[in-house]
């Protein structure tokens, strides 16, 4: 699918610098077949291995990572502890991130998931976590918004506020007949009340900021039928690009959901729903079907990052080579519900890659999954040292 | 003074590190790790623990309370003096002075300050609650004699008793009932709030913020912050419940028509199978993912009359009754696991023909809705309650042909790899059938391999149904949907929607509402307010609303975006948000909001709030009567839930994944909780006593549980009835109680092992009242040896020769060491397990190490195991009593008890174990209390 051509908003950056300016954090929850993605070589020459294969034509443009994790406890439960580090429900890598370098754009951050979300991924500061955007409609009405939605938009906010200025007066009147202790807490609620009329206000001056145009098209229905869930992939992912080349957003994160659906691939209908093959105790049959659906998976992971190569920034590059974007997941062998060993892909960003980089896990001083979120931060051009449980970086080894 | 207040001590410990209670899904229970004292590499022999005997206050197992309540009975209540100056200090008076510089100071100076502790002051400052603090924690190691130590001087009777008359008078003087901070709404109440505001179901949004902070119960007005993220999520949920109530107008749908080609058909599991471009359903039962099919496109934006025309056939029909179709709407963002009987029928087919037939009539569809196919008399049928007619179907099948029984055999003989789910085992059925080496030397109905077969598959019906299906697919029978086409709407209809809409506005309206008259838009505005405030409105609050929605139609919006706004500002006023306002003893309705949210954790209904209009809920009785009516009466009851999952952690249990090798699944964790919930709901109910909560002579139970974990005769148990019943216990054995119960050894432990030093502390914290102080930092934890070489009691041994150690531990750990023949899902053992594998590589334990669960508790009571424990527990009762009654009044009141109020509870305590101990009694008494009425 080609992507409509769009006049980049970004034209206020200076001269490109080797800083990268966009994230992309994708999780798949039931993870992924281990021995079918991990090279069997580490290093540059390594031999593409079955799930690489749809991204091959991206070899040098990606880095594939085998034995970090978060050193986190296992099972389902602990699948958020992807972006969160050892515990879950910190704050999430996106989210620091977005912290920094979202607030410029109209949506500071974006969680979005294909399928329906039995986990979270992105989680506030506050240990907040974040909905996504099931629904590719809801998604595009959010990026390109039609007039009568913003004429909605505009209302609520206007008449919203007078609703806040008709609670505040009441809540000073109450604020003065409060005890002292009572009216110390009733700051945070005049504290908050000040952050939503922020909110509002940022959201009413943006109502007349340019909206992005585009031609692309969704079908006529949301794919949120449980064997659509590749459907809703390959839409989210087209809306993604979109968000990003349009500077909707610099920070997103996509879950990839994994529930019962019985998918049908090139004609063929597999033999058991997706959850019940990834815990496939090896029997080769359900391998091989695992397989198939994980290598639909890394098919539309390689149409998204094509389309990132072929657009390009206000200066011309390719949008890839400053975004980074993270293939992974908190899931390391959902056959086992084991979280360790995290097979993880890192992809443009403006890193030097085309490697397999193995990391023996058992060696004491093994890096991290953590330590290279650190270098990725430092790549996006923040100050940060530590993440979680790690407090060195990758920059040794990717750079 | 600013010296004096640099000392006032803000912290006392004699602690341990934090490592100790740390886990890997909650703040408060370890993971695999124990604590050991630091200096511990040299063994040194053990040092005997005190004997409480030879103290001057009697502490004997005789004794059934904490020792600072034998305090308030021997001191008469003082009465309570107005604290003027808070915060300044009062001079230590000289006799108190004498006691410290003689008993305490060669420790606790301001130089040594042993544990921390120092207790060379002039002056302390009462008002500081630091202070109060500090002052209680050396009453309580004065009387219960741990201080000063056996080997120091000691005081005489006398001289004790002054000095805790002293700190008795001076803490009762400092302490003020009350203390209750201002209390916005928690999660579950903002959602009842809703609910009985509007009279609507309503949830939460996903990612709607938690009520974070680490208190234990989530009614803590410290803890219960507002947040800007959570404002903005509270104005976002008000605008879309304005959204759900008033809506916007919406235009006129138009009609289209839409087809449904046979691959946009859903297949979920074994539910069809597309040949021949048509959809074959062959099999059914309750869940609709399992056995239905559903457009996988088609979303209903209005609600509506729509025209469906269904393409239908028979395919290899074994009879020549007609295919029963079952045409259901079902909601395309609800659950796929929906009862297929839960769902509304739009029409039913009789499908006779083998060649497509269009069958066509007119439904109501509504918004968000979509059309199901079901075969509703298919001969294949998975439930459990028809596994006869499916062993039935299998063996017609087996007796017409003798490989394709031979095949089934074999099919099940080789299942070691797990694979046969499904199409893959039909396959493998056909495989083995076309195969040369097929032995059918079992394949008659009579053999044992078929008894087994037949026995299987009605063990497991929906495995079997699930392969079979894929025969029917391919060889009849089956019925056949060729296409839809969804024509509509041809006109509207009100939808659910529609009519919850209407009827929650003429809730809020009142009946023949007139907008434009005036009087009767500001009567409704009265009611309205006052039923979300919780409280009659003052006329200027009516005001501003009125004034809001008269200028807004003013600008041209239409009545109902007025109210759309009028509800938009209401639910994010502080006077809907924030509970309890006045200071002192609480008014009418700020005590109708405290009763009806502790007990039933929603508003005031109406009742309450006409008896707070009349100015009669303060009378006690009229409160008494009104607690009673308001008390939960089962587990169903969310002040049930709420309270006991925190109060004893069982809401961890969400978070917990047991062992595998532990065998619990899902539905004993979920059942072990509905446990603990209609254990306490039958404590309320029935009045019982206390004693009852630690040796009842009966609980709940499923019956899997109760043989798997509980190890009791389950004759009389109906094996097939998987609910709740309740069985009789002896009262001195292992199980039964709190401390027996399987949810909360579950939740005391990790899903893997067990710590004996976090349930200690836990049992300290939440059965006894008197949790010890955290751990030092710099102490590191360590491992447990998984190989099962040492045990956890040789790991801890280092606390009973580390003086600084056991000042804690000699209290955790006897109680955690009582716990350890409890496994981590609360199953008896009697030996830690050694895991290894068999040959097949499936775990199998093996004895390990015998469990010594014997011990000395700190009043000298030696316990050999859980059941000593328990009968200590029961013969001081009233330690228990309080403990619960002050957790209760925590969660009620919305702030740990202070020193008066604590003491007050202790007066309920004792004069309820001279009433007979109920527990439905003590909780009537609390909400008596002084305490409870006062903010």
């Amino acid at each position: 699918m080609a992507l409509p051509m769009l006049e980049s908003l970004a034209a206020e950056d200076s001269a490109p610098d080797s800083t990268a300016k966009r994230l992309v954090c994708i999780g798949g929850y039931l993870g992924f077949h281990q021995k079918s993605i991990y090279p069997r070589q580490a290093g540059r020459d390594y031999e593409m291995s079955p799930l690489l294969h749809p991204i091959a034509e991206h070899r040098n443009d990606f880095t594939i990572f085998s034995g970090l994790d978060h050193r986190a406890p296992n099972g389902h439960g602990a699948w958020s502890n992807y972006l969160c580090g050892q515990n879950p429900e910190s704050e999430s890598l996106d989210q620091i991130v977005a912290g920094q370098i979202g607030q410029g754009s109209r949506f500071p951050s974006m969680q979005l998931t294909a399928g329906k979300a039995s986990r979270s991924m992105s989680f506030t500061r506050q240990g907040i976590a974040l909905p996504m955007i099931q629904r590719p409609s809801v998604l595009y009405r959010k990026l390109f918004a039609s007039a009568d939605d913003r004429a909605h938009t505009e209302y609520l906010l206007k008449s919203g506020r007078s609703a806040l200025d008709l609670v505040l007066a009441d809540a000073q009147r109450l604020q003065r007949k409060v005890s002292r202790r009572d009216a110390d807490k009733l700051s945070e609620y005049f504290h908050s009340v000040r952050d939503v009329e922020k909110r509002m206000a940022r959201q009413l001056k943006g109502i007349d900021d340019p909206i992005p145009q585009t031609d692309y098209r969704l079908p006529n229905y949301d794919p949120v039928a449980p064997n659509l869930m590749l459907e809703a992939e390959t839409l989210m992912y087209d809306l993604l690009a979109l968000a990003l080349q349009t500077e909707s957003t610099r920070v997103a994160a996509m879950f990839l959901a994994g529930l019962g659906q019985v998918f049908t691939i090139d004609g063929e209908t597999l033999q058991a729903g997706y959850h019940a093959l990834s815990h496939h105790g090896n029997d080769p049959d359900k391998v091989r079907d695992l397989v198939k659906v994980e290598l639909e998976h890394m098919k539309c992971f390689n149409h998204f990052l094509t389309q990132l190569k072929t657009s390009t920034d206000a200066h011309g590059r390719p949008l890839l080579d400053s975004t980074i974007v993270m293939l992974g997941t908190g899931m390391g062998d959902a056959s086992r519900h084991a979280n360790d060993n995290l097979p993880t892909i890192v992809v443009g960003g403006g890193f030097r890659h085309g490697q397999h980089i193995s990391v023996d896990r058992t060696q004491p001083a093994a890096p991290l999954l953590g330590d290279l979120f650190i270098t990725m931060m430092q790549k996006l051009g923040l100050e940060e040292e530590s993440f979680s449980n790690a407090h060195r970086n990758l920059n040794h080894l990717f750079s | 003074m600013k010296k004096r207040a640099s000392q006032t001590p803000t912290e006392i410990s004699i602690t341990c590190s934090a490592d100790h209670y740390e886990t890997a899904t909650g703040p408060r229970v370890a993971t695999g790790r124990y604590c050991q004292a630091s200096a511990s590499q040299t063994p040194t022999k053990p040092v005997q623990p005190t004997a409480s005997s030879e103290v001057p206050i009697d502490l004997s197992a005789k004794m059934k309370t904490p020792p600072w309540i034998h305090l308030s009975r021997r001191f008469a209540l003082l009465p309570l003096l107005c604290c003027t100056a808070l915060h300044a200090a009062e001079r230590v008076p000289e006799r108190s002075t004498e006691f410290l510089t003689v008993y305490c100071l060669d420790c606790h100076d301001a130089a040594t300050a042993e544990g921390e502790v120092n207790l060379a002051f002039s002056d302390i400052a009462w008002g500081t609650e630091a202070a109060r603090h500090h002052w209680e924690r050396v009453l309580n190691v004065l009387a219960a004699g741990a201080m000063p130590p056996k080997d120091s001087t000691q005081p005489d009777v006398a001289e004790r008793s002054a000095m805790l008359q002293w700190l008795d008078e001076s803490l009762t003087k400092h302490s003020k009932t009350g203390g209750t901070v201002l209390r916005r709404l928690n999660r579950d109440e903002y959602r009842y709030s809703i609910r009985r505001l509007f009279g609507m179901s309503f949830e939460l949004p996903d990612g709607f913020p938690q009520d974070t902070g680490d208190q234990q119960f989530d009614t803590i007005g410290d803890r219960l912050i507002l947040s800007p993220p959570l404002m903005n999520a509270y104005a976002d949920v008000a605008s879309d419940i304005a959204d759900e109530i008033f809506s916007p107008v919406r235009p006129a749908p138009v009609s289209t028509v839409r087809n449904v080609t046979p691959d946009e058909l859903v297949i979920s599991y074994s539910s069809g199978s597309v040949r021949e471009n048509a959809m074959r359903l062959a099999s059914k039962c309750s869940p609709m993912m399992r056995s239905c099919t559903w457009p996988s496109k088609v979303e209903i934006t209005d609600s509506g009359l729509y025209r469906l025309r269904i393409d239908a056939s028979t395919f290899r029909p074994v009879s020549t009754d007609p295919m029963l179709l079952k045409v259901l709407a079902s909601d395309v963002s609800g659950k796929d696991s929906v009862n297929v009987n839960s769902l509304r029928l739009l029409k039913q087919v009789k499908v006779l023909q083998q060649e497509a037939t269009t069958f066509e009539f007119e439904a109501k569809l509504y918004e968000g809705q979509t059309v199901v196919f079901h075969y509703a008399n298919a001969p294949l049928n998975s439930d459990r309650a028809a596994k006869e007619s499916l062993q039935a179907w299998f063996q017609s099948k087996f007796e017409s042909d003798p490989r394709y029984l031979a095949a089934w055999q074999q099919l099940t003989q080789d299942d070691s790899r797990g694979g046969f789910r499904g199409g893959l085992g039909w396959q493998r059925v056909k495989y083995f059938m076309a195969g040369d080496e097929l032995d059918i030397s079992q394949a008659t109905i009579g053999s044992d391999a078929t008894k087994k077969l037949l026995k299987a598959i009605a063990g497991n019906p929906v495995l079997y149904t699930e392969t079979i299906a894929y025969d029917s697919f391919e060889n009849g029978p089956a019925l056949e949907i060729h296409g839809m086409e969804i024509e509509g709407p041809l006109s509207r209809v009100d939808g659910p929607r529609d009519t919850t809409r209407k009827k929650i506005q003429s809730g809020i309206l009142g009946a023949d509402f007139d907008p434009d008259n005036e009087k009767q838009v500001r009567n409704m505005l009265t009611g309205f307010l006052s039923g979300a405030f919780r409280r009659p409105v003052q006329p200027e609050i009516v005001d501003g609303f009125q004034q809001l929605l008269k200028q807004h139609q003013a600008g041209g919006q239409s009545f109902e975006q007025g109210m759309h706004l009028v509800l938009r500002a209401a639910l994010i006023s502080p006077r809907f948000l924030y509970r309890e306002m006045t200071e002192g003893p609480l008014d009418e309705y700020d005590l109708a909001s405290r009763l009806a949210f502790f007990l039933t954790s929603h508003p005031p209904d109406e009742k309450l709030f006409t008896l707070a209009k009349q100015g009669k809920l303060r009378d006690v009785r009229t409160l008494r009567a009104q607690a009673l009516r308001l008390m939960p009466r089962d587990q169903a009851a969310p002040m049930v839930r709420r309270f006991t999952g925190q109060w004893l952690d069982t809401d961890r249990l969400e978070d917990i994944m047991p062992d595998p090798r532990l065998k619990f699944s899902e539905e004993d964790q979920r059942r072990s909780r509905q446990e603990v919930k209609m254990f306490f709901a039958e404590m309320v109910k029935q009045n019982l006593p206390m004693t009852d909560f630690v040796s009842p002579d009966f609980t709940f139970t499923s019956a899997g549980i109760a043989k798997n974990i509980y190890g009791l005769n389950t004759d009389a148990y109906d094996p097939k009835n998987k609910s709740m019943q309740r069985v009789t216990l002896p009262r001195d054995g292992r199980y039964g109680g709190i401390l027996g119960q399987a949810a909360v050894l579950m939740a005391t432990a990790n899903g893997v092992d067990t710590q004996p030093v976090v349930r200690g502390v836990w049992v300290l914290e939440n059965i006894l009242g008197d949790p010890p102080p955290p751990p030092p930092k710099a102490v590191p934890a360590i491992t447990p040896d998984t190989a099962g070489a040492k045990t956890p009691r040789e790991l801890l041994a280092a606390h009973a020769t580390e003086d600084s150690c056991a000042a804690c531990h000699r209290k955790i750990d006897p109680i955690g060491f009582a716990l350890e023949n409890f496994d981590a899902v609360g199953r008896w053992r009697n030996h830690y397990p050694v895991w290894s594998k068999d040959e097949k590589g499936r775990p199998v334990s093996s004895t390990g190490a015998i469990i010594d669960s014997s011990g000395q508790l700190p009043d000298g009571t030696s316990i050999a195991d859980i059941v000593d424990l328990k009968r200590w527990v029961t013969n001081n009762i009233d330690q228990f009593s309080q403990c619960l009654a002050e957790k209760l009044m925590t969660y009620a009141t919305g702030h740990k008890p202070n020193y008066v109020e604590r003491k007050e509870i202790a007066a309920i305590v004792e004069r309820n174990y001279e009433t007979g101990n109920g527990f439905q009694d003590l909780i009537v008494a609390l909400v008596l209390s002084e305490t409870f009425r006062t903010k």
